[in-house]
């Protein structure tokens, strides 16, 4: 199947998708980690900005 | 008057030269006769836009200016509450989402001075990537009529190519802004995740719902961007992270940049129209200084599924009440993929959430260590014919969706600035666009890539003729 046609699968068969994802999580990961991901990024967390 | 963007009418405004008043006037009559075969509006606010005006007019005989804003006709997809108007949600009922407070944006541009026109046509629910509705009826692109504006901020795009507002609101959780933006050869940017409050905004799904502004030029969009980002103690999503001036960042020359072009899967399948604007826009940034490099991606599929796994559980817990009480009254696409969120396991979507997390850090932390940006394309193809994308079962039409957003989602999983900027047109007259995508917060960064290939491209000076 090329990257084209493909459709995700986690409409179908959402717990077959995710079962087979969730093997590389370790027991740190948290949902909340997505923000944290945002915030760290360290070239843009130094940036010079103002508050409006 | 209604041939302007954002910035010279704002000067001309400021300078007297126009008033609120008039230009408000000159856009009402435009909407009136044109958008009758377009379909942008749900709702035109003559009165109360007109009023608006007038005051605003007032002040500025008085001496007052709010800036630059003042006196600037806008409207917003109907989605965000505002004071006095039903909010149908592209729904069938006409006001289907009454929250006590009008939306933290709107009312961040009202007291910036601008004027509500009305509230724009999208699709049923935000659910949907071509702009169709049953119930409002289908937004026409401006540019080729029997063809899709793009969704689901079909109307805000629709509007903006047709010169009734010089700027909308949109929102976007796979792509809502940044697809019509490129249907219908306009501007449209999705902030970071947590820059702009959806307060007052339906939601879609919370972990991927984005608001942002669709403008015809970048500056004009980073001028939008300015007023509604920032702090809002309403949205507990909201980042405290401060706000620069974007539109003072825009001319800093591109040189130097790193910018990325994804060597898999953001070209695959490509219409071979819009695979040529896209490179030929790269090869534009790299004229202009920048430094553009082939890099390689993490694979999207796996990121598409978490996406799909968070949406799906989240919008049909949004939206339960409908979907039990009047699922007759939804279009079969919109029902067929708020239905599968029922089904979602409560593990499933909470391992979703977690991967999701991971699948951020690792994209943040390996792309961006090698470029500032990268650039693709927003669509596959040109504005389908909307015929075409309605056709077939409901399970066809959700495949046929889930293709046509395939560039976009990404980056609402990923939580990073997207913008969409016009790159041509295919020999049809169909607008061709490029997607610029930035680090996490850098909007700054991708507005001015944005603008600095707007400049040299020349497209922007472009309308679609509907008179």
């Amino acid at each position: 199947m090329s990257d084209t046609d493909r459709t995700p699968t986690a409409d179908t068969d959402p717990a077959a998708a995710i079962a087979r994802l969730a093997a590389e999580l370790s027991l740190t990961d948290e949902p909340s980690g997505f923000v944290a991901a945002l915030d760290n990024d360290p070239d843009v967390r130094d940036a010079r900005e103002h508050s409006d | 008057v209604t041939d302007w963007s954002l910035a010279p009418l704002s000067r001309a405004i400021a300078a007297r030269r126009v008033s609120p008043v008039e230009v408000t006037r000159e856009c009402l009559a435009r909407v009136e006769r044109l958008d009758p075969s377009i379909r942008s509006f749900i709702t035109v606010d003559a009165e109360g836009a007109l009023a608006t005006a007038r005051e605003l007019e007032a002040e500025l005989a008085a001496g007052l200016s709010r800036g630059p804003l003042h006196g600037i006709p806008l409207a917003y997809k109907d989605l965000f509450h505002v004071r006095g108007l039903p909010t149908s949600c592209g729904t069938k009922t006409r006001a289907y989402f009454a929250p006590d407070a009008e939306s933290t944006v709107v009312a961040r541009l009202r007291e910036a001075g601008a004027v509500t026109l009305g509230k724009l046509n999208m699709t049923e629910l935000a659910l949907g990537p071509f702009g169709d509705n049953a119930h409002h009826g289908d937004v026409q692109n401006p540019w080729k009529r029997g063809h899709a504006a793009g969704g689901s901020s079909s109307g805000s795009a629709a509007a903006v190519a047709a010169g009734f507002v010089v700027g909308a609101l949109g929102s976007d959780t796979g792509g809502s802004i940044r697809l019509p933006a490129a249907c219908c050869g306009v501007v449209g940017l999705k902030p970071t995740y947590g820059r702009v409050s959806r307060a007052g905004a339906m939601p879609l799904s919370w972990s991927l719902d984005h608001v942002g502004p669709l403008a015809r030029t970048v500056a004009d969009a980073a001028l939008l961007l300015g007023a509604i980002a920032g702090y809002d103690p309403l949205d507990a999503t909201s980042s405290r992270r401060g706000v620069p001036y974007y539109e003072r960042v825009l001319e800093t020359p591109v040189e130097g940049l790193r910018v990325g072009v994804p060597e898999n899967y953001y070209f695959d399948g490509l219409d071979a129209e819009m695979d040529a604007a896209v490179r030929a826009a790269a090869k534009v940034l790299a004229e202009l200084g920048a430094e553009v490099v082939a890099v390689r991606l993490p694979d999207p599929a796996p990121l598409a599924d978490l996406c799909n796994v968070i949406a799906r559980a989240e919008s049909a817990a949004i939206h339960a009440k409908l979907l039990r009480e009047r699922p007759h009254e939804l279009q079969p696409a919109v029902r067929s993929r708020l239905e599968v969120g029922l089904r979602i396991s409560a593990h499933d979507y909470l391992q979703a959430l977690r991967l999701r997390a991971r699948c951020a850090r690792e994209f943040v932390a390996r792309v961006f260590a090698g470029a500032q940006a990268l650039v693709m394309p927003v669509i596959p193809e040109p504005a389908p014919a909307l015929d075409a994308v309605k056709a077939g079962t409901p399970e066809e039409v959700v495949r046929r969706m889930g293709r046509f957003s395939r560039l976009t989602r990404p980056f609402n999983g990923l939580g990073l600035p997207a913008l969409a900027v016009p790159c041509g047109f295919a020999r049809d007259g169909r607008p061709l666009a490029l997607q610029v995508v930035g680090r996490p917060f850098d909007e700054a960064t991708t507005l001015r890539l944005g603008h600095a290939y707007e400049r040299a491209a020349g497209w922007v000076t472009r309308r679609p003729a509907l008179d």
